[in-house]
């Protein structure tokens, strides 16, 4: 394994961002400046053409200063930076401060207190085998043509197939008075996508890749091509399944799915600040059953979402959300740790320099229990054996719960009988499903491919998953 | 930073290239209740520079691709690098020849806007008064709001001859209003504006917030089954989307549909019972990012194709007029009112957690955060459950309102009727 080299770029400009802070801290009480270098490629090749090109919210290059001037923050996001700009980027900061203006007729502005600024000096990188620029654009992308051919000769009803991968390296210097942090991040995300047709009915699959590697991942991206051809096909013959709540057990990608959008969204402390996460009212209370237990990790399991410190200074943790079914805490960044007088959880995130920090999550899972998939098949007397789950959305004020699901395989006296259902929309209300959890598989899995938004926009690197876990569902 | 990228590109003897110059200027203001939370303005520039390389194999031709962005910061080493790079990462690009945009040029137009009129605090200040307006209730009120006023000008220059050039100005955000009694529930909007359109903004805030009241009265959605179900905006635009897909040149060339001008693309001509659909497409800037001057087409007419749209390279290969890709449409509208719609025994739903509709497969899905149910007899407010519907077949019997929405993406019917969808209760 080979340890990444920090921002050539970064190191450089250092020592006129010392200058720029000192010259902001020279007028405001607290600063900070966070800044980032990232490159970001994407490569594929499918039916309809080959493609390497940079993937614009992963590749950037910019600043943010964040200020406080007694009472609250204000921020400044750029990406051209010298020692004689300087005054002019002092400026716009001024005017950005200057905003709490628009705060009349009724309004007020936030009071914070300043962010405690604990020293602190750090430096490291993550670890990889293969970088893609030693590997060559020429071989990536005619392993890539290689898996793509593989996924199109599979069928005759394959219309299209595509292999392609992804990848961010990034760099992140935080500078405030007191810390001096740097880290430096790669991740890899790749995935087999495949769509066919019979008669009028078009069904697409996709078959994900992830972790916080390089590109030696792409030698596990050939055992994806069989499955993902063969769930394709079963898609086509896809039935619409009757409404009701049935037995289901959740592959742990759809796990993964539950823990982050069903409840890991709203144990989001930003979100207690606003009064909008009834979490909230829960700690300490039980929400899960017994078997469950879920942690957010930014340093304790290694895959998209980890990192050394998060946007804002602070130092990656592990976190247990809930504990044997009893919610424990959430997760947060800075700022809203210091309004709820919490411990930060190195959980401020930003989706790149230009963006504000929010609690966001890293990697984010429920532990493993003790059963066998094929025990927890055969339990079902009838149900559904739940996979490739495609979207959800949080709703962390009512625990609502809203999936899809694009794979529901029947269990009939506790074999799977070949029929597949789709597309499915999994519902009901948070705590119900996570209390039916009777059975945990005895291992975890963890997948990052996809991005994670605050609502519809605001998109960052996760990484969420567990065990199989068999649960009462709502399907519709 | 232009004159330093072309004379990178020149000095690498790059003659088939593209630039995107853009440059941002965002104001954003972020809001906790009635309080000012965060304060910031996002100023940047970014320059994505394509390169294209003319290769031949086996007799084929291609005409290879690869992209970077350029900061202001960037050295010349580092451009000069990044272009012999890309260079030679387009040679390893194996699409089949094709022509890029012709040439063109214009001088810097600014689409008209009534934000360019006033100064940024000011512009600010009158969307942040029309937010707060009619949020004077203690127990329905704004919970959190984020507010951001952007000023984007782009110019897209080509080795072919394009050098046009554009500014644009948007004002955009977000809220989520809460209801506190008798159940503590929110409802999450959102809105986008090429004008300071106040009184818009002042108006939907009244909605969602009347919309939160119902949802804090609504009881568990009993339908189970089959029901005819109304989309009100939004929702009504997600599922309209299908059509605008349909006359994707990219989803006609791979495959997914074999849609040709002249073709009726709504189903099955003699299955349709309810509106045709006509669709024109509708540019939302003077130029798309290949240099292609955005007019406005007829996309379809009465359920006929009239239009490709999209990618140029997907337009090239279809051999069809590379007219650029659109992001907006007009639906002409039907000639049922909204009111008659909601008379309708069924569901209208108003706010879904998310609702999305593949167009590939055209199944649409959501899960009800607040409807009203139509018995017949009377209507109450209704939540959870979800509908899985499929466009295939709701578009032989949808029914298109009179009244219409307009917004940055859609002017179109107010509301959709759907017949007979699949709808799970609680």
């Amino acid at each position: 394994m080979k340890k990444l080299k920090h921002s050539e770029y970064i190191l450089a400009i250092k020592p006129v961002l010392k200058k720029l802070l000192d010259a902001v801290l020279a007028k405001y009480p607290y600063a900070s400046i966070l800044a980032v270098d990232s490159m970001g490629n994407m490569y594929s090749s499918s039916k309809t053409g080959v493609s390497i090109a940079e993937i614009p919210r992963y590749a950037n290059c910019g600043f943010v200063i964040k200020a406080y001037d007694g009472n609250a923050y204000g921020e400044y996001s750029f990406n051209d930076v010298s020692e004689e700009m300087i005054p002019e980027i002092l400026k716009k900061l001024e005017e950005a401060m200057s905003l709490k203006n628009v705060a009349k007729g009724g309004l007020s502005l936030c009071e914070y207190k300043q962010m405690t600024d604990e020293p602190c000096t750090f430096s490291d990188s993550s670890e990889y085998e293969i970088a893609p620029w030693e590997m060559g654009d020429d071989k990536i992308i005619a392993k890539l043509t290689e898996l793509k051919d593989a996924l199109l000769a599979t069928d005759k009803r394959i219309i299209n197939a595509a292999a392609r991968i992804n990848y961010q390296k990034y760099t992140k210097l935080f500078l405030s008075k007191n810390k001096d942090m740097i880290q430096t991040n790669m991740w890899v995300e790749a995935y087999l996508t495949i769509a066919a047709k019979e008669g009028e009915t078009v069904r697409n699959n996709y078959y994900p890749f992830s972790g916080r590697c390089g590109f030696e991942i792409m030698d596990e991206m050939q055992k994806g091509v069989k499955k993902a051809s063969e769930v394709v096909i079963e898609l086509l013959s896809a039935e619409q399944i009757v409404p009701g709540t049935y037995t289901c057990v959740c592959n742990p990608h759809v796990t993964g799915m539950i823990v982050h959008e069903a409840f890991g969204h709203g144990a989001e402390m930003d979100m207690f600040v606003k009064d909008r996460a009834i979490a909230q009212q829960y700690i300490g209370k039980r929400v899960a059953s017994d078997l469950v237990t879920m942690h957010d990790s930014g340093n304790a399991v290694s895959q998209t979402g980890t990192y050394f410190f998060d946007d804002e200074g602070v130092l990656a943790t592990d976190t247990v959300i809930i504990d044997k079914g009893i919610l424990k805490t959430g997760m947060s960044d800075a700022q809203s740790a210091m309004y709820l007088g919490t411990e930060p959880t190195g959980n401020g995130k930003r989706e790149s320099y230009k963006r504000k920090a929010y609690t966001r999550m890293t990697n984010t899972y429920f532990e493993a229990g003790k059963d066998k998939v094929e025990d927890m098949i055969a339990s079902v007397d009838y149900g559904f054996l739940l996979e490739n789950p495609s979207s959800g959305m949080e709703d962390p004020k009512n625990w609502g719960i809203q999936m899809m699901v694009d794979m529901a395989r029947e269990i009939k006296d506790g074999k799977l009988t070949g029929k597949v259902f789709s597309p499915c929309i999994l519902s009901g209300y948070v705590p119900d499903l996570l209390e039916s959890i009777s059975m945990m598989s005895d291992t975890v899995e963890l997948g990052g491919s996809g991005a994670c938004g605050k609502g519809y926009k605001e998109f960052v690197k996760v990484s969420d998953g567990g065990p199989y876990i068999k649960a009462q569902i709502r399907l519709g | 930073m232009i004159d330093r990228i072309l004379k990178a590109l020149k000095n690498n003897n790059v003659s088939i290239y593209r630039l995107r110059d853009t440059v941002t200027e965002s104001t954003e203001v972020f809001f906790v209740k009635k309080k000012l939370d965060t304060r910031r303005i996002a100023n940047t520039e970014t320059v994505s520079v394509t390169v294209y390389r003319e290769f031949e194999k086996d007799g084929v031709k291609f005409l290879g691709d690869a992209n970077f962005s350029v900061e202001p910061s960037m050295s010349e080493e580092i451009i000069d690098s990044k272009i012999k790079k890309a260079f030679m990462s387009a040679g390893f690009v194996t699409n089949k020849a094709y022509d890029l945009a012709e040439k063109l040029v214009s001088d810097v137009v600014e689409v008209e806007s009534n934000i360019a009129d006033i100064p940024v605090d000011e512009a600010l200040g009158k969307m942040v008064e029309a937010l707060y307006r009619n949020d004077t209730d203690s127990n329905t009120f704004i919970n959190s709001a984020e507010l951001f006023l952007t000023k984007h000008k782009s110019r897209v220059m080509t080795g072919n001859g394009v050098d046009v050039a554009w500014i644009q100005y948007g004002v955009n955000g977000e809220y989520v209003c809460q209801c506190k009694t008798p159940e503590d529930v929110e409802t999450y909007a959102s809105f986008d504006y090429d004008n300071l359109e106040c009184e818009q903004l002042a108006e939907k805030v009244k909605e969602t917030l009347a919309m939160t009241r119902d949802r804090s009265v609504a009881v568990a959605n009993p339908v189970n089954g089959k029901a005819d179900i109304v989309l009100p905006n939004r929702y009504a635009e997600e599922v309209l989307n299908y059509y605008l897909v349909q006359t994707d040149a990219f989803y006609n060339f791979a495959g997914y549909f074999e849609n040709k001008v002249g073709s009726f693309v709504q189903g099955k001509e003699e299955e349709i019972s309810g509106d045709r659909i006509t669709m024109d497409l509708l540019p939302v800037a003077p130029f798309n990012g290949d240099g292609i001057k955005m007019i406005e087409r007829s996309g379809i007419e009465k359920g006929v194709m009239k239009t490709y749209q999209g990618a140029l390279r997907f337009c090239r290969y279809l051999n069809v007029p590379a007219v650029g890709a659109y992001s907006k449409y007009r639906i002409a509208s039907g000639d049922m009112s909204f009111e008659d719609m909601k008379k309708q025994k069924g569901l209208y739903i108003v706010n879904f957690s998310d609702f999305q509709l593949d167009p590939v497969v055209g199944c649409f899905r959501g899960e009800i955060r607040l409807a009203y149910y139509n018995d017949g007899e009377k209507i109450v407010p209704v939540t959870g459950g979800s509908v899985n519907g499929s466009i295939i077949e709701a578009q032989k019997s949808i029914r298109l309102s009179k009244e219409r929405q307009e917004t940055t993406t859609i002017s179109g019917p107010k509301a959709i009727l759907l017949k007979d969808v699949s709808v799970a209760g609680c």
